[in-house]
């Protein structure tokens, strides 16, 4: 028994030294690599005061289990209803910046050009490069 | 002799299905870069932790801890380590299964990366209960195995 | 151990050769355009295959390009001469205009080519509310904007009423000559503090459930 928990002790800190290189070098690559257009970091947004109104592009579920505080849902699934609640919330002297989870997902970019077709006041808008899982990895 | 046969073909195969799972979902070779966002969301899909970072922690280590138990097994002072770690992360992985399916929850496995076809839990679950039952039968062979001289 | 007859392993190379050679699936139709108008809610597009080889193909994975967009497939192995097709299921949410979804499905004997499904969809609203914000800043003057209200076909579509959600927002058909847009003007009561109200443009349209459209107005 003891020699199954020390063993397994080598091992779980084994594992741990990668993980945690992986994920310095990510955090590190998500906040600093040079984006496409339109595109943000969170050390820019660092760089304005970190003062965003923030978008969750993603699905409902997803946003009601976990969202960056303050963030305001629009998704194209309920575009129409969720549309009044952004344009209150949104005050022209304050940058947007939208999000989805990160890595492939495109959804950020959709409501993006969505916003800049129908809504063409809202001039201070971004996407975040890396989305949800740049944040949480913060 | 068969006994020690069967063992090493087990140990083979988990160790096998437990460093490509662990590669495929530190990396996505498909698009050349690295898969963690990915598996962060297929985590995510099972709605069981309590807070978002740890799906994240979760997404970096898990993989890492898969790939090094895999090839510990083959490590003779860590091999009962490394069964150990596995049989916990596949028992831990069935009860989150079994607890998705009961909620209906369509989370597209995650297991290798990437892949979807709509969830098939029965298959997941027989798949799984297969691993665990050959990851036990591997704690039970580290431990009959003598103990080095050097233990206590 | 005694070598392989030179012919037999020749013979055999050849059937692996060929085996090999000839695992696929032909897709009918892997790209397929859509039109349809935003009360379609949905649609369901069958891509149809054939496995024109001689030896089964397995479907290993469906990867779809977004969460509105779901694959279905009805078994995954298809035996040499087999046909079969994977259902696509996009749901349209609230999505207006172009859009393109994809589904790339990895098949065993190729897993490092999927082939990608296309479904281009564009939903078509006929009637166009432009501009959808009227926007003032506080202290600016309180000039009235004007909406305009496009139609496709104007015989078939008119408005029946507007109405603000906010007093302070008056919203006010103007008379059109028929055929020609209609015009809706959006006048403040007086630009001293923040306001928002949503107008709402009530049509005809389409008869057994006619939309109303909504004109957003904020003063910031």
């Amino acid at each position: 028994m003891k020699r199954a928990l020390r063993q397994l002790a080598i091992v779980l800190a084994l594992a741990l030294v990668p993980a945690l290189v992986s994920g310095a070098i990510q955090v590190q690559w998500n906040s600093e690599t040079p984006t496409s257009h339109g595109e943000v970091t969170l050390a820019m947004i660092h760089n304005w005061g970190d003062k965003v109104l923030w978008v969750d592009a993603r699905t409902r579920s997803k946003y009601d289990h976990a969202h960056i505080p303050g963030a305001i849902l629009l998704n194209e699934d309920e575009w129409d209803s969720l549309i009044s609640p952004f344009l209150d919330a949104w005050d022209p002297d304050v940058p947007v910046v939208v999000y989805c989870d990160g890595g492939s997902c495109d959804a950020s970019h959709a409501v993006a050009d969505r916003l800049r077709k129908e809504y063409p006041q809202v001039t201070k808008l971004h996407v975040l490069k890396g989305g949800w899982s740049a944040w949480s990895g913060k | 002799m068969v006994g020690k046969i069967i063992v090493l073909l087990l140990r083979l195969v988990v160790a096998g299905v437990f460093l490509y799972a662990g590669v495929m979902k530190i990396w996505d070779f498909k698009h050349g870069q690295s898969a963690t966002p990915d598996f962060t969301v297929a985590i995510q899909h099972f709605e069981i932790l309590p807070y978002p970072d740890l799906a994240v922690m979760l997404a970096f280590y898990l993989p890492w801890l898969e790939a090094i138990s895999a090839l510990a097994l083959f490590v003779r002072r860590l091999a009962l380590g490394a069964a150990t770690a596995i049989t916990g992360m596949t028992a831990i992985f069935l009860i989150a299964l079994a607890s998705a399916w009961h909620r209906g929850l369509d989370i597209s496995c995650g297991c290798f990366g990437k892949d979807e076809v709509s969830t098939n839990y029965p298959t997941l679950l027989l798949r799984d209960g297969l691993l665990l039952a050959a990851a036990l039968v591997l704690v039970w062979r580290e431990c009959k195995t003598a103990a080095p001289a050097r233990d206590a | 151990m005694r070598f392989p007859h030179p012919l037999r392993l020749l013979l055999l190379l050849l059937l692996l050769a060929g085996g090999h050679l000839h695992a696929q699936l032909k897709w009918d139709a892997p790209t397929q355009s859509f039109h349809r108008v935003p009360d379609d809610k949905e649609i369901w597009a069958h891509y149809t295959f054939h496995n024109t080889g001689t030896t089964p193909v397995t479907i290993k994975s469906l990867r779809s390009s977004c969460g509105c967009t779901t694959a279905h497939l009805e078994k995954k192995t298809y035996a040499p001469g087999e046909s079969g097709e994977v259902l696509l299921h996009f749901i349209f949410g609230d999505r207006k205009g172009y859009h393109r979804k994809t589904v790339s499905v990895t098949t065993d004997d190729k897993p490092t080519e999927p082939l990608v499904l296309n479904l281009l969809i564009t939903i078509h609203d006929p009637v166009t509310i432009a501009p959808a914000l009227v926007l003032w800043k506080t202290g600016q003057p309180a000039t009235p904007q004007t909406v305009q209200l496009t139609v496709d076909d104007p015989a078939h579509v008119h408005v029946k009423s507007v109405a603000s959600s906010n007093p302070r927002l008056l919203a006010k058909l103007e008379p059109t000559k028929p055929g020609e847009p209609s015009v809706i003007t959006v006048t403040p009561a007086d630009t001293t503090q923040k306001e928002s109200a949503e107008i709402s443009v009530q049509t005809d349209y389409p008869v057994d459930s006619p939309h109303a459209y909504t004109i957003h107005a904020r003063i910031k």
